[in-house]
Protein backbone atom coordinates (compact mmCIF):
# COMPACT_ATOMS: atom_id res chain seq x y z
CA UNK A 1 0.00 0.00 0.00
CA UNK A 2 0.79 3.51 -0.68
CA UNK A 3 0.64 4.52 2.95
CA UNK A 4 3.39 1.92 3.54
CA UNK A 5 5.52 2.98 0.79
CA UNK A 6 5.77 6.46 2.31
CA UNK A 7 6.54 5.50 5.74
CA UNK A 8 9.41 2.84 4.70
CA UNK A 9 11.67 5.68 4.37
CA UNK A 10 11.35 7.58 7.33
CA UNK A 11 11.07 4.21 9.51
CA UNK A 12 14.64 3.12 7.49
CA UNK A 13 16.11 6.60 7.52
CA UNK A 14 14.90 6.57 11.75
CA UNK A 15 16.62 2.87 12.00
CA UNK A 16 19.83 4.24 10.13
CA UNK A 17 20.17 6.72 12.67
CA UNK A 18 19.24 4.58 16.00
CA UNK A 19 22.32 2.25 14.31
CA UNK A 20 24.22 5.52 14.39
CA UNK A 21 24.02 6.44 17.59
CA UNK A 22 23.89 3.15 19.24
CA UNK A 23 27.54 2.82 17.20
CA UNK A 24 28.87 6.23 18.63
CA UNK A 25 27.69 5.55 21.90
CA UNK A 26 29.13 1.79 22.58
CA UNK A 27 32.52 3.58 21.41
CA UNK A 28 33.26 1.88 17.95
CA UNK A 29 33.68 4.90 16.44
CA UNK A 30 35.61 7.78 17.78
CA UNK A 31 33.83 11.19 18.68
CA UNK A 32 36.54 13.07 16.34
CA UNK A 33 35.56 10.64 13.08
CA UNK A 34 32.21 10.18 13.30
CA UNK A 35 30.16 12.08 16.53
CA UNK A 36 26.83 10.54 17.78
CA UNK A 37 23.47 11.83 16.16
CA UNK A 38 22.39 13.26 19.42
CA UNK A 39 26.03 15.28 19.36
CA UNK A 40 25.52 16.76 16.10
CA UNK A 41 21.79 17.87 17.14
CA UNK A 42 22.90 19.43 19.80
CA UNK A 43 25.85 21.31 18.23
CA UNK A 44 23.37 22.23 15.73
CA UNK A 45 21.26 23.90 17.98
CA UNK A 46 23.60 25.45 19.87
CA UNK A 47 25.14 27.45 16.67
CA UNK A 48 22.03 28.19 15.06
CA UNK A 49 20.52 29.57 18.53
CA UNK A 50 23.73 30.86 20.00
CA UNK A 51 26.13 31.29 16.92
CA UNK A 52 25.79 32.26 13.48
CA UNK A 53 24.96 28.79 11.61
CA UNK A 54 21.56 30.70 10.53
CA UNK A 55 23.20 33.48 8.90
CA UNK A 56 25.56 31.65 7.59
CA UNK A 57 22.56 29.08 6.17
CA UNK A 58 21.63 31.89 4.57
CA UNK A 59 24.24 33.90 3.00
CA UNK A 60 25.02 30.11 1.35
CA UNK A 61 21.22 30.28 0.19
CA UNK A 62 21.45 33.88 -1.42
CA UNK A 63 24.90 33.31 -3.31
CA UNK A 64 23.17 29.91 -4.62
CA UNK A 65 19.91 32.00 -5.73
CA UNK A 66 22.05 34.56 -7.32
CA UNK A 67 24.87 32.22 -8.95
CA UNK A 68 22.24 30.18 -10.18
CA UNK A 69 19.92 32.55 -11.63
CA UNK A 70 22.65 33.98 -13.56
CA UNK A 71 23.07 30.73 -14.78
CA UNK A 72 19.60 29.97 -15.58
CA UNK A 73 18.67 33.23 -17.77
CA UNK A 74 22.61 33.25 -19.36
CA UNK A 75 22.26 29.86 -20.08
CA UNK A 76 18.44 29.65 -21.50
CA UNK A 77 19.25 32.93 -23.76
CA UNK A 78 22.45 31.39 -25.23
CA UNK A 79 20.96 28.17 -25.51
CA UNK A 80 17.96 28.94 -27.44
CA UNK A 81 20.00 31.19 -29.68
CA UNK A 82 22.30 28.14 -30.28
CA UNK A 83 19.57 25.96 -31.03
CA UNK A 84 17.92 28.29 -33.28
CA UNK A 85 20.71 29.34 -35.79
CA UNK A 86 22.84 26.69 -36.49
CA UNK A 87 25.79 29.16 -37.50
CA UNK A 88 25.85 30.88 -34.09
CA UNK A 89 26.53 27.08 -32.77
CA UNK A 90 28.54 26.26 -35.31
CA UNK A 91 31.28 29.57 -34.18
CA UNK A 92 30.53 28.96 -30.86
CA UNK A 93 30.82 25.33 -30.57
CA UNK A 94 35.25 25.14 -30.02
CA UNK A 95 34.58 27.53 -27.48
CA UNK A 96 32.09 25.33 -25.56
CA UNK A 97 33.33 22.40 -25.51
CA UNK A 98 36.61 23.63 -24.13
CA UNK A 99 34.74 25.39 -21.24
CA UNK A 100 32.36 22.79 -20.41
CA UNK A 101 34.22 19.99 -19.39
CA UNK A 102 36.44 22.43 -16.69
CA UNK A 103 36.42 21.54 -12.84
CA UNK A 104 35.26 24.32 -10.99
CA UNK A 105 38.34 23.90 -9.11
CA UNK A 106 40.78 24.39 -11.57
CA UNK A 107 38.35 27.77 -12.55
CA UNK A 108 38.68 28.64 -8.85
CA UNK A 109 42.42 30.35 -9.06
CA UNK A 110 41.74 32.22 -11.82
CA UNK A 111 38.36 33.54 -10.93
CA UNK A 112 40.08 34.88 -7.66
CA UNK A 113 42.71 36.35 -9.72
CA UNK A 114 40.11 38.16 -11.72
CA UNK A 115 37.67 39.31 -9.67
CA UNK A 116 39.09 38.98 -6.25
CA UNK A 117 37.81 37.00 -2.96
CA UNK A 118 34.10 38.54 -2.68
CA UNK A 119 30.38 38.04 -3.94
CA UNK A 120 31.35 38.59 -7.53
CA UNK A 121 33.44 36.22 -7.78
CA UNK A 122 31.49 33.74 -6.00
CA UNK A 123 28.39 34.05 -8.31
CA UNK A 124 30.18 33.62 -11.36
CA UNK A 125 31.98 30.58 -10.43
CA UNK A 126 28.52 29.32 -9.49
CA UNK A 127 26.84 30.23 -12.43
CA UNK A 128 30.14 28.88 -14.28
CA UNK A 129 29.42 26.00 -12.97
CA UNK A 130 26.18 25.50 -13.15
CA UNK A 131 25.23 27.21 -16.25
CA UNK A 132 26.42 25.29 -19.45
CA UNK A 133 24.24 22.40 -18.55
CA UNK A 134 21.69 24.70 -19.05
CA UNK A 135 22.69 25.86 -22.08
CA UNK A 136 23.30 22.29 -23.71
CA UNK A 137 19.87 21.41 -22.69
CA UNK A 138 18.13 24.59 -23.80
CA UNK A 139 20.03 24.21 -26.87
CA UNK A 140 19.24 20.68 -27.71
CA UNK A 141 15.23 21.34 -26.79
CA UNK A 142 15.57 23.74 -29.59
CA UNK A 143 17.11 22.11 -31.95
CA UNK A 144 14.83 18.76 -31.31
CA UNK A 145 11.78 20.94 -31.88
CA UNK A 146 8.87 19.29 -34.08
CA UNK A 147 9.55 20.68 -37.98
CA UNK A 148 5.46 20.16 -38.47
CA UNK A 149 5.28 22.51 -35.50
CA UNK A 150 6.84 25.46 -36.82
CA UNK A 151 5.27 24.96 -40.11
CA UNK A 152 1.69 25.00 -38.12
CA UNK A 153 3.09 28.30 -36.98
CA UNK A 154 4.26 29.46 -40.51
CA UNK A 155 1.34 28.61 -42.33
CA UNK A 156 -1.24 30.98 -39.20
CA UNK A 157 1.58 33.90 -40.39
CA UNK A 158 3.12 33.50 -37.10
CA UNK A 159 5.88 36.36 -36.88
CA UNK A 160 9.28 35.87 -35.72
CA UNK A 161 8.29 36.74 -32.05
CA UNK A 162 4.90 35.00 -31.56
CA UNK A 163 6.60 31.57 -32.73
CA UNK A 164 9.22 31.64 -29.81
CA UNK A 165 6.55 32.70 -27.37
CA UNK A 166 3.85 30.26 -28.32
CA UNK A 167 5.38 27.59 -29.98
CA UNK A 168 9.51 27.05 -29.40
CA UNK A 169 8.96 28.33 -26.01
CA UNK A 170 6.74 25.71 -24.61
CA UNK A 171 7.90 23.18 -26.99
CA UNK A 172 11.63 23.45 -25.70
CA UNK A 173 10.43 23.59 -22.14
CA UNK A 174 10.54 20.10 -20.78
CA UNK A 175 13.81 19.21 -22.00
CA UNK A 176 15.02 23.02 -20.93
CA UNK A 177 13.57 22.01 -17.41
CA UNK A 178 15.51 19.26 -17.37
CA UNK A 179 18.81 21.15 -17.91
CA UNK A 180 17.47 23.18 -15.08
CA UNK A 181 17.11 20.67 -12.91
CA UNK A 182 20.71 19.51 -13.06
CA UNK A 183 22.14 22.51 -13.28
CA UNK A 184 20.54 23.61 -9.66
CA UNK A 185 22.39 20.28 -7.99
CA UNK A 186 25.50 21.17 -9.38
CA UNK A 187 24.84 24.97 -8.35
CA UNK A 188 24.17 24.12 -4.60
CA UNK A 189 27.71 21.64 -4.49
CA UNK A 190 29.70 24.74 -6.32
CA UNK A 191 28.33 27.19 -4.26
CA UNK A 192 29.63 25.13 -1.17
CA UNK A 193 32.53 24.21 -2.78
CA UNK A 194 33.87 27.79 -3.57
CA UNK A 195 33.24 28.80 -0.20
CA UNK A 196 35.19 25.65 1.55
CA UNK A 197 38.09 26.35 -0.95
CA UNK A 198 38.36 29.71 -0.77
CA UNK A 199 37.31 30.19 2.53
CA UNK A 200 36.93 34.32 2.33
CA UNK A 201 33.14 34.87 3.67
CA UNK A 202 31.60 31.60 5.61
CA UNK A 203 28.70 30.61 4.39
CA UNK A 204 27.83 26.73 5.08
CA UNK A 205 31.52 26.24 3.24
CA UNK A 206 33.31 28.30 4.98
CA UNK A 207 31.78 27.38 8.22
CA UNK A 208 32.44 23.63 7.31
CA UNK A 209 35.76 24.62 6.60
CA UNK A 210 36.48 26.50 9.63
CA UNK A 211 34.74 23.97 11.80
CA UNK A 212 36.60 21.01 10.84
CA UNK A 213 39.93 22.79 10.98
CA UNK A 214 39.29 23.87 14.67
CA UNK A 215 38.84 19.98 14.86
CA UNK A 216 35.04 20.62 15.81
CA UNK A 217 33.90 17.62 14.21
CA UNK A 218 30.04 17.60 15.74
CA UNK A 219 29.64 21.45 14.72
CA UNK A 220 31.36 20.30 11.29
CA UNK A 221 28.99 17.42 10.80
CA UNK A 222 25.95 20.09 11.41
CA UNK A 223 26.99 22.30 8.75
CA UNK A 224 27.12 19.69 6.40
CA UNK A 225 23.51 18.51 7.05
CA UNK A 226 22.74 21.86 6.78
CA UNK A 227 24.02 22.04 3.21
CA UNK A 228 22.05 18.65 2.88
CA UNK A 229 18.81 20.38 3.65
CA UNK A 230 19.46 23.33 1.49
CA UNK A 231 20.01 20.93 -1.59
CA UNK A 232 16.71 18.88 -0.84
CA UNK A 233 14.54 22.14 -0.04
CA UNK A 234 15.31 24.21 -3.05
CA UNK A 235 14.87 20.62 -5.02
CA UNK A 236 11.26 20.69 -3.61
CA UNK A 237 10.68 24.26 -4.18
CA UNK A 238 11.68 23.37 -7.79
CA UNK A 239 10.18 20.47 -8.62
CA UNK A 240 7.10 22.70 -7.23
CA UNK A 241 7.49 25.25 -10.06
CA UNK A 242 8.46 22.62 -12.99
CA UNK A 243 5.08 20.84 -12.05
CA UNK A 244 3.12 24.37 -12.17
CA UNK A 245 4.84 25.46 -15.11
CA UNK A 246 4.93 21.41 -16.97
CA UNK A 247 1.78 20.09 -15.47
CA UNK A 248 0.35 19.27 -19.60
CA UNK A 249 3.24 17.45 -20.08
CA UNK A 250 3.12 15.28 -17.19
CA UNK A 251 -0.05 14.67 -17.77
CA UNK A 252 1.18 13.37 -20.95
CA UNK A 253 3.79 11.26 -20.06
CA UNK A 254 1.41 9.35 -17.78
CA UNK A 255 2.14 10.66 -14.39
CA UNK B 1 -8.40 31.99 -58.75
CA UNK B 2 -5.28 30.02 -58.17
CA UNK B 3 -2.95 30.04 -61.20
CA UNK B 4 0.05 27.91 -60.68
CA UNK B 5 2.41 28.27 -63.69
CA UNK B 6 5.88 26.76 -65.03
CA UNK B 7 6.41 25.68 -60.85
CA UNK B 8 9.73 24.04 -60.47
CA UNK B 9 11.24 22.26 -57.38
CA UNK B 10 14.82 21.14 -58.33
CA UNK B 11 17.26 19.95 -54.94
CA UNK B 12 20.59 20.20 -55.29
CA UNK B 13 22.01 17.58 -52.84
CA UNK B 14 24.97 14.96 -52.66
CA UNK B 15 26.34 15.66 -56.64
CA UNK B 16 23.31 14.47 -58.85
CA UNK B 17 20.36 17.61 -59.06
CA UNK B 18 17.10 16.37 -58.06
CA UNK B 19 14.32 17.88 -60.27
CA UNK B 20 10.99 17.32 -57.98
CA UNK B 21 8.34 18.97 -59.78
CA UNK B 22 9.28 20.19 -63.68
CA UNK B 23 6.89 23.14 -65.25
CA UNK B 24 3.68 22.76 -63.66
CA UNK B 25 0.80 24.65 -64.52
CA UNK B 26 -2.75 24.76 -63.52
CA UNK B 27 -5.77 26.69 -62.94
CA UNK B 28 -8.02 26.27 -60.11
CA UNK B 29 -11.50 28.67 -60.17
CA UNK B 30 -12.77 29.43 -56.61
CA UNK B 31 -14.91 27.35 -54.77
CA UNK B 32 -13.86 23.80 -57.01
CA UNK B 33 -12.50 20.60 -54.83
CA UNK B 34 -9.63 19.52 -56.95
CA UNK B 35 -7.23 16.58 -55.86
CA UNK B 36 -4.26 16.02 -56.65
CA UNK B 37 -3.10 11.73 -57.39
CA UNK B 38 -0.03 10.62 -58.45
CA UNK B 39 2.72 7.86 -57.83
CA UNK B 40 4.10 7.87 -54.49
CA UNK B 41 7.30 10.23 -54.79
CA UNK B 42 5.80 12.31 -57.80
CA UNK B 43 5.98 15.27 -55.75
CA UNK B 44 2.25 16.04 -54.51
CA UNK B 45 3.75 17.05 -50.65
CA UNK B 46 6.10 19.56 -52.43
CA UNK B 47 3.73 20.69 -54.81
CA UNK B 48 1.16 21.73 -51.67
CA UNK B 49 4.16 23.01 -49.65
CA UNK B 50 5.24 24.87 -52.56
CA UNK B 51 1.80 26.61 -53.36
CA UNK B 52 1.24 27.04 -49.37
CA UNK B 53 4.62 28.74 -49.38
CA UNK B 54 6.42 26.59 -46.97
CA UNK B 55 8.27 25.43 -49.76
CA UNK B 56 10.59 27.59 -51.68
CA UNK B 57 9.90 26.82 -55.43
CA UNK B 58 13.40 27.04 -57.88
CA UNK B 59 11.03 28.56 -60.70
CA UNK B 60 7.30 29.70 -61.92
CA UNK B 61 5.02 31.48 -60.15
CA UNK B 62 1.93 30.93 -58.03
CA UNK B 63 -0.61 33.76 -58.25
CA UNK B 64 -3.85 33.80 -56.16
CA UNK B 65 -6.21 36.41 -57.24
CA UNK B 66 -3.78 37.60 -59.43
CA UNK B 67 -1.04 38.33 -56.82
CA UNK B 68 2.48 36.76 -56.84
CA UNK B 69 2.48 34.00 -53.70
CA UNK B 70 5.20 35.65 -51.45
CA UNK B 71 5.77 33.47 -47.85
CA UNK B 72 2.36 31.96 -46.62
CA UNK B 73 -0.30 34.34 -47.24
CA UNK B 74 -3.57 35.16 -45.37
CA UNK B 75 -5.72 32.95 -47.29
CA UNK B 76 -4.00 29.84 -47.64
CA UNK B 77 -4.24 27.33 -44.79
CA UNK B 78 -2.21 23.87 -45.24
CA UNK B 79 -3.95 20.95 -43.11
CA UNK B 80 -0.67 18.53 -42.51
CA UNK B 81 -0.90 14.90 -42.95
CA UNK B 82 0.70 14.23 -39.30
CA UNK B 83 -2.13 16.36 -37.19
CA UNK B 84 -1.11 14.50 -33.60
CA UNK B 85 2.59 16.71 -34.68
CA UNK B 86 0.95 19.93 -35.63
CA UNK B 87 -1.47 20.07 -32.57
CA UNK B 88 -0.07 21.99 -29.79
CA UNK B 89 0.05 19.35 -26.89
CA UNK B 90 0.87 22.40 -24.11
CA UNK B 91 -2.71 23.91 -25.40
CA UNK B 92 -6.45 22.45 -24.99
CA UNK B 93 -8.42 21.62 -27.82
CA UNK B 94 -10.26 25.38 -27.55
CA UNK B 95 -6.57 26.82 -27.34
CA UNK B 96 -5.82 24.72 -30.20
CA UNK B 97 -8.55 25.72 -32.61
CA UNK B 98 -7.86 29.62 -31.68
CA UNK B 99 -4.55 29.82 -32.43
CA UNK B 100 -4.64 31.46 -35.86
CA UNK B 101 -7.37 33.85 -34.71
CA UNK B 102 -6.02 34.75 -31.09
CA UNK B 103 -4.22 37.89 -32.13
CA UNK B 104 -6.49 39.20 -34.25
CA UNK B 105 -9.68 39.35 -32.00
CA UNK B 106 -10.58 39.58 -28.15
CA UNK B 107 -10.01 36.63 -26.03
CA UNK B 108 -13.99 36.06 -25.71
CA UNK B 109 -14.24 36.15 -29.27
CA UNK B 110 -11.82 33.52 -30.52
CA UNK B 111 -12.91 31.77 -27.92
CA UNK B 112 -16.52 31.82 -29.16
CA UNK B 113 -15.42 31.05 -32.77
CA UNK B 114 -13.29 28.26 -31.86
CA UNK B 115 -15.97 26.79 -29.85
CA UNK B 116 -18.11 27.38 -33.55
CA UNK B 117 -15.70 25.15 -35.59
CA UNK B 118 -15.35 22.46 -32.60
CA UNK B 119 -19.14 21.72 -32.99
CA UNK B 120 -18.77 21.85 -36.79
CA UNK B 121 -16.31 19.31 -37.38
CA UNK B 122 -18.13 17.47 -34.51
CA UNK B 123 -16.24 18.12 -31.88
CA UNK B 124 -18.67 19.60 -29.36
CA UNK B 125 -18.18 18.99 -25.58
CA UNK B 126 -14.35 18.10 -26.24
CA UNK B 127 -12.79 21.96 -25.96
CA UNK B 128 -10.77 20.82 -22.67
CA UNK B 129 -9.30 18.15 -23.69
CA UNK B 130 -5.74 17.73 -24.76
CA UNK B 131 -4.77 16.85 -28.16
CA UNK B 132 -2.88 13.46 -27.06
CA UNK B 133 -6.29 12.36 -25.14
CA UNK B 134 -8.27 12.43 -28.28
CA UNK B 135 -8.19 9.61 -31.28
CA UNK B 136 -6.39 10.27 -34.28
CA UNK B 137 -9.34 10.97 -36.27
CA UNK B 138 -10.49 13.25 -33.44
CA UNK B 139 -7.08 15.01 -33.87
CA UNK B 140 -7.34 15.73 -37.46
CA UNK B 141 -11.18 16.79 -37.03
CA UNK B 142 -9.50 19.31 -34.32
CA UNK B 143 -6.85 20.35 -37.01
CA UNK B 144 -9.27 21.01 -39.80
CA UNK B 145 -11.31 23.23 -37.29
CA UNK B 146 -8.41 25.16 -36.59
CA UNK B 147 -7.73 25.11 -40.29
CA UNK B 148 -11.22 26.71 -40.81
CA UNK B 149 -11.34 28.93 -38.12
CA UNK B 150 -9.35 31.52 -40.00
CA UNK B 151 -11.74 31.30 -42.87
CA UNK B 152 -9.45 30.97 -45.13
CA UNK B 153 -10.24 30.75 -49.17
CA UNK B 154 -7.55 27.94 -49.90
CA UNK B 155 -7.42 24.94 -48.01
CA UNK B 156 -4.41 22.86 -48.71
CA UNK B 157 -4.49 18.97 -47.54
CA UNK B 158 -1.95 17.35 -47.55
CA UNK B 159 -2.98 13.10 -47.65
CA UNK B 160 -4.81 14.14 -44.27
CA UNK B 161 -6.96 10.92 -44.25
CA UNK B 162 -4.33 8.62 -44.89
CA UNK B 163 -3.30 7.40 -41.79
CA UNK B 164 -7.08 6.38 -40.25
CA UNK B 165 -8.98 3.40 -40.49
CA UNK B 166 -11.44 3.13 -43.70
CA UNK B 167 -14.29 4.18 -41.30
CA UNK B 168 -12.79 7.70 -39.62
CA UNK B 169 -12.27 8.12 -43.66
CA UNK B 170 -14.71 7.90 -44.63
CA UNK B 171 -16.55 9.66 -42.04
CA UNK B 172 -14.45 12.60 -42.21
CA UNK B 173 -14.46 13.04 -46.58
CA UNK B 174 -18.55 13.54 -45.84
CA UNK B 175 -17.31 15.92 -43.23
CA UNK B 176 -15.26 17.91 -45.31
CA UNK B 177 -17.49 17.67 -48.57
CA UNK B 178 -20.43 19.29 -45.92
CA UNK B 179 -18.65 21.79 -44.87
CA UNK B 180 -16.78 22.82 -48.34
CA UNK B 181 -20.20 22.91 -49.60
CA UNK B 182 -21.75 25.13 -47.10
CA UNK B 183 -19.00 27.58 -47.73
CA UNK B 184 -16.59 29.41 -50.13
CA UNK B 185 -13.53 27.71 -49.69
CA UNK B 186 -11.35 26.30 -52.31
CA UNK B 187 -9.79 22.67 -51.87
CA UNK B 188 -6.87 21.49 -52.95
CA UNK B 189 -6.41 17.88 -52.03
CA UNK B 190 -3.11 15.58 -51.93
CA UNK B 191 -4.38 12.01 -51.73
CA UNK B 192 -3.01 8.47 -53.22
CA UNK B 193 -6.31 7.04 -52.32
CA UNK B 194 -7.80 6.86 -56.39
CA UNK B 195 -11.33 6.10 -54.66
CA UNK B 196 -11.18 8.94 -52.47
CA UNK B 197 -10.33 11.73 -55.35
CA UNK B 198 -12.61 10.59 -56.80
CA UNK B 199 -15.40 10.36 -54.52
CA UNK B 200 -14.86 14.16 -53.11
CA UNK B 201 -13.61 16.35 -56.32
CA UNK B 202 -14.87 18.13 -59.15
CA UNK B 203 -11.31 18.05 -60.42
CA UNK B 204 -8.46 15.48 -60.93
CA UNK B 205 -4.87 16.30 -61.26
CA UNK B 206 -2.75 13.20 -62.08
CA UNK B 207 0.81 13.91 -61.18
CA UNK B 208 3.72 12.04 -63.26
CA UNK B 209 6.70 11.55 -61.38
CA UNK B 210 10.36 11.52 -61.78
CA UNK B 211 10.05 14.88 -62.70
CA UNK B 212 6.75 15.53 -61.51
CA UNK B 213 4.54 16.85 -64.45
CA UNK B 214 0.84 16.99 -64.81
CA UNK B 215 -0.05 14.28 -67.00
CA UNK B 216 -3.68 14.50 -66.58
CA UNK B 217 -6.52 16.97 -65.74
CA UNK B 218 -9.54 14.84 -65.43
CA UNK B 219 -13.18 16.70 -64.77
CA UNK B 220 -15.16 14.87 -62.15
CA UNK B 221 -19.07 14.63 -63.53
CA UNK B 222 -20.69 13.05 -60.59
CA UNK B 223 -24.00 14.27 -59.07
CA UNK B 224 -23.66 16.23 -55.45
CA UNK B 225 -24.06 15.24 -52.89
CA UNK B 226 -21.78 12.88 -52.69
CA UNK B 227 -23.00 9.52 -51.12
CA UNK B 228 -20.93 7.16 -49.55
CA UNK B 229 -22.48 4.03 -51.34
CA UNK B 230 -24.77 5.56 -54.26
CA UNK B 231 -21.83 7.36 -55.15
CA UNK B 232 -19.82 4.65 -55.60
CA UNK B 233 -21.94 2.43 -57.46
CA UNK B 234 -22.49 4.81 -60.14
CA UNK B 235 -21.00 3.56 -63.62
CA UNK B 236 -19.37 6.38 -64.25
CA UNK B 237 -17.48 6.05 -61.00
CA UNK B 238 -16.37 2.69 -62.07
CA UNK B 239 -15.02 4.45 -65.44
CA UNK B 240 -13.48 7.04 -64.05
CA UNK B 241 -11.82 5.08 -61.56
CA UNK B 242 -10.25 2.81 -64.53
CA UNK B 243 -8.86 5.54 -66.33
CA UNK B 244 -7.18 7.09 -63.01
CA UNK B 245 -5.44 3.75 -62.08
CA UNK B 246 -4.28 3.59 -65.55
CA UNK B 247 -2.68 7.06 -65.58
CA UNK B 248 -1.41 6.17 -62.35
CA UNK B 249 0.02 2.17 -63.36
CA UNK B 250 1.39 3.15 -66.31
CA UNK B 251 4.76 4.86 -66.26
CA UNK B 252 4.60 8.35 -67.23
CA UNK B 253 7.60 8.19 -68.86
CA UNK B 254 6.03 9.32 -72.36
CA UNK B 255 5.11 12.89 -71.41
CA UNK B 256 6.83 15.34 -74.09
CA UNK B 257 9.71 17.36 -72.41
Amino acid sequence: MKIIQRLSGVVFLLALLVAWETIARLGLVTPDQLPAPSAIAHAMATEILQGDLAIEFLRTTRRLVIGYGIAVILGTLAGFALGRWRLLYAASEPIIEFFRPLPVIAVLPVAVLLLGLGDAMAYSVIAFGSGWVVLLHAMDAVRGIDPVLIDTGRTFQASGFRQFSTIILPAAAPQTFTGLRVALGNAVIVTVVVELVSGFGGGLGGYIGEEQGALRTPEAYAGIILVAVLGYGIGRLFGVFEGSMLRWHRQMMGR
Amino acid sequence: MLEVSGLRKAYSGSGAARTILDNIEFQVPERQFVSIIGASGSGKSTLLRCIAGLTEASGGTVLIDKRAVRGTPEEVVYVFQEYSRSLFPWRRLIRNVAYPIEEAVTKDEAAAQARAYIGKVGLAGFEAYYPWELSGGMQQRAAIARALVKQPKYLLMDEPFGALDAQTRNQLEDMLLGIWSSTALTVLFVTHDIDEAIYLSDRVLVLGSRPGRVIADIPIDLPRPRDQIESKENLRFSELRRQLFRLIITPAVENAT
